[in-house]
């Protein structure tokens, strides 16, 4: 009961959330001289690549915990924060073409480290997922947390990618140096949008990881009643 | 109809006709922001309603469990 009442104000603040960053977004925000409208684009694309690095960081402590301590939960964890960040970087990888076109004239660049490192990080989750899928349970808990850890190294060379080496992708428009920045509408705003992504992504990782343990609740249940049936 | 150089003009007029002319020209792309924003939202739903639904079938399965176990306990 408890549970569903701070689910339902969770879900509260989120839809509020949502409703302030998009007005913030189409409304508060500036248009952008060079770019014009489709600059609007960056208040999801951003927001999304954070969330979904973020999420990579959460199956990375998880499947750390799960190797440590063979938790169950923590293996329940792990995958649900993989399976919910695979959600975002799929936004990551479908809005970045949407944007990349108008302005640079090409979809996609495959020599851009950048580019190529969010695409190794969604297959990074298509991995898991897959491993998650199609290895017997007994095993996938261990090969995924191994996957979930070695598979980490990508995170924080994808987010320095841009600060390393010059790329068709643009420089970091929030701790990037002395000359790069926002001005401040579009900096508010940007933040509000990964506020609502935040919770967005709060949200799904609650019911997810609740689907998990209310699955293992009912195989223990399972395996209960087939033992006073024998 | 013709265009009438910039030039002839006093700077600051040139200056405000290149503005104009700068964020008149930038096309607005309102396509590819709408297909973002409504793929993003179409993700996020279908993700949502197979949350949901998972959720539905399994609350289903463990009433089910429950009164299983209910009866056989009962009965014992």
């Amino acid at each position: 009961m408890k549970t569903k009442a701070s689910a339902a104000i969770h879900l509260g603040v989120t839809l509020i959330w949502i409703l302030v960053a998009l007005y913030m977004i189409f409304l508060y925000a500036p248009n952008e001289v060079n770019q014009g409208q489709v600059y609007r684009i960056m208040y999801i694309h951003v927001p999304s690549a954070w969330t979904a690095m973020l999420a990579y960081f959460l199956v990375f402590l998880g499947s750390l915990r799960y190797l440590w301590t063979r938790s169950p939960a923590a293996d329940e964890f792990a995958h649900a924060s993989a399976e919910v960040g695979f959600i975002f970087c799929t936004c990551v990888i479908v809005t970045g073409p949407l944007w990349a076109k108008p302005i640079w004239g090409i979809w996609w660049a495959w020599g851009d480290w950048r580019l190529l490192l969010t695409f190794i990080l969604w297959l990074l989750y298509v991995s898991y997922l897959m491993l998650r899928s199609y290895v017997s349970p007994n095993r996938s808990a261990l090969l995924a947390a191994v996957v979930g850890i070695i598979g980490f190294v990508d995170v924080p060379i994808d987010y320095m990618a841009i600060r390393w080496w010059r790329t068709q992708h643009p420089q970091p428009v929030i701790m990037g140096g002395p000359d790069s920045g926002l001005p401040p509408h579009m900096l508010y705003t940007l933040l509000v949008s990964w506020g609502a992504f935040l919770c967005v992504f709060t949200f799904l990782l609650r019911e997810r990881i609740w689907l998990a343990q209310t699955r293992r609740e009912i195989s223990l249940l399972r395996r209960d009643l087939v033992t006073r049936e024998a | 109809m013709f265009a009438v150089p910039y030039s002839l003009f006093p700077v600051p007029y040139r200056r405000a006709a290149a503005l104009q002319r700068t964020e008149s020209d930038v096309p607005d792309n309102l396509g590819y922001l709408m297909a973002a924003y409504g793929l993003m939202w179409v993700i996020f739903l279908l993700y949502a309603w197979s949350i949901a639904s998972r959720q539905g079938q399994l609350k289903k399965d463990l009433d089910d469990l429950k009164s299983r176990l209910g009866r056989k306990s009962s009965a014992d």
